[in-house]
C-alpha cells in the first residue's frame, strides 16, 4: 500500500513539474515571437525609409542627366560673336575670293 | 571634314591655314616649319597631308618630315635651310599670337572661325549652318 502511494505521488509531482515546464516555454516563445515580431517592425520601417530615399536618389540622378554638368555647363561657342583675325601671309586653301573665310589653327600633333 | 566644306562650296569658301604648335608637343614646331616651307616648292599641300597622315610616328621621329618630302621628291637640303629660316620662324610666332590675342576663348587646337565666327560643333553640318547664314547675308 505504501509503495503504491509513493508511485502516485511521483507520478503526480513529475507531471506538475512537466505541466510547469511547458507553462514556461509558451511563455518564454511568447516572449521570443514578440522580439521577432517587432524586429520585424523595425526592419520594415527600415525598408521603406530606405525606399524613399532611393526614389529621392532615383529624381535626383534623373534631375542629374537632364543638365549634366559635363555637357550642359561646358561653355558653348557664343555663334554671334566674331573675331577678326587678318589672313596675313598664312596659307590659303581654295578661292582666294570666297566670301567666306574658314580660319583654322593647327597642330601637327 | 574641311576638304568636304572646300568641295561643297568651291567658290564660295575659303580656308586659311595657321600654325599653333603646342608647346609641350617637341616636335610639332619642326614640323610646321618643314610643312610651310614646302610651299617654296610648291608641295605645301602634299607635305601637309602626308605629315598628317603619320603624325603618330613624329613624337618619335623628328624627321620624318624630311623623309615624307624626299618620298614626294622635295629638295630636301633646300627644305631644311628655309623651314630654319627667319622668316618661316616668325610667320609661326605671328599666327600663334594671332589667336592668342583674338580674344577666342579655350584655346585648344584645332580651333576653326567662320568668317571669324565660332562654329556650334566640328561637324559638316554645323559649319554648314554657318556658312550658309554668312552667304545669305552677303546676297
Amino acid at each position: 500500500m505504501m509503495k503504491r502511494s509513493i508511485k502516485y505521488f511521483t507520478l503526480l509531482t513529475s507531471s506538475l513539474l512537466l505541466i510547469s515546464c511547458f507553462e514556461a516555454d509558451t511563455a518564454s516563445l511568447e516572449k521570443a515571437i514578440s522580439k521577432v515580431q517587432d524586429n520585424q517592425k523595425i526592419i520594415l520601417q527600415k525598408i521603406e525609409s530606405l525606399e524613399k530615399g532611393q526614389q529621392g536618389l532615383r529624381k535626383n540622378l534623373a534631375a542629374n542627366t537632364k543638365t549634366d554638368p559635363k555637357k550642359d555647363n561646358k561653355p558653348k561657342a557664343d555663334p554671334n560673336k566674331v573675331y577678326n583675325v587678318a589672313v596675313g601671309n598664312s596659307v590659303i586653301k581654295g578661292n582666294p575670293n570666297a566670301k567666306v573665310t574658314i580660319t583654322e589653327w593647327m597642330d601637327f600633333q | 571634314m574641311v576638304d568636304d566644306i572646300l568641295k561643297k562650296y568651291p567658290n564660295d569658301v575659303k580656308l586659311v591655314i595657321k600654325n599653333f604648335p603646342l608647346s609641350f608637343h617637341k616636335q610639332a614646331m619642326q614640323a610646321a616649319k618643314y610643312v610651310l616651307a614646302a610651299k617654296n616648292q610648291g608641295k605645301y599641300d602634299e607635305l601637309y597631308h602626308r605629315v598628317m597622315e603619320n603624325y603618330r610616328q613624329l613624337k618619335t621621329n623628328e624627321d620624318l618630315p624630311l623623309q615624307l618630302a624626299g618620298e614626294l621628291g622635295l629638295d630636301v637640303e633646300q627644305l631644311k635651310l628655309d623651314a630654319n629660316s627667319p622668316a618661316i620662324a616668325n610667320q609661326i610666332q605671328t599666327e600663334v599670337n594671332e589667336l592668342k590675342n583674338s580674344g577666342v576663348p579655350r584655346m585648344s587646337v584645332p580651333k576653326f572661325l567662320i568668317n571669324g565666327k565660332e562654329p556650334q560643333g566640328r561637324s559638316l553640318a554645323a559649319f554648314s549652318e554657318v556658312i550658309e547664314a554668312e552667304l545669305k547675308k552677303k546676297k
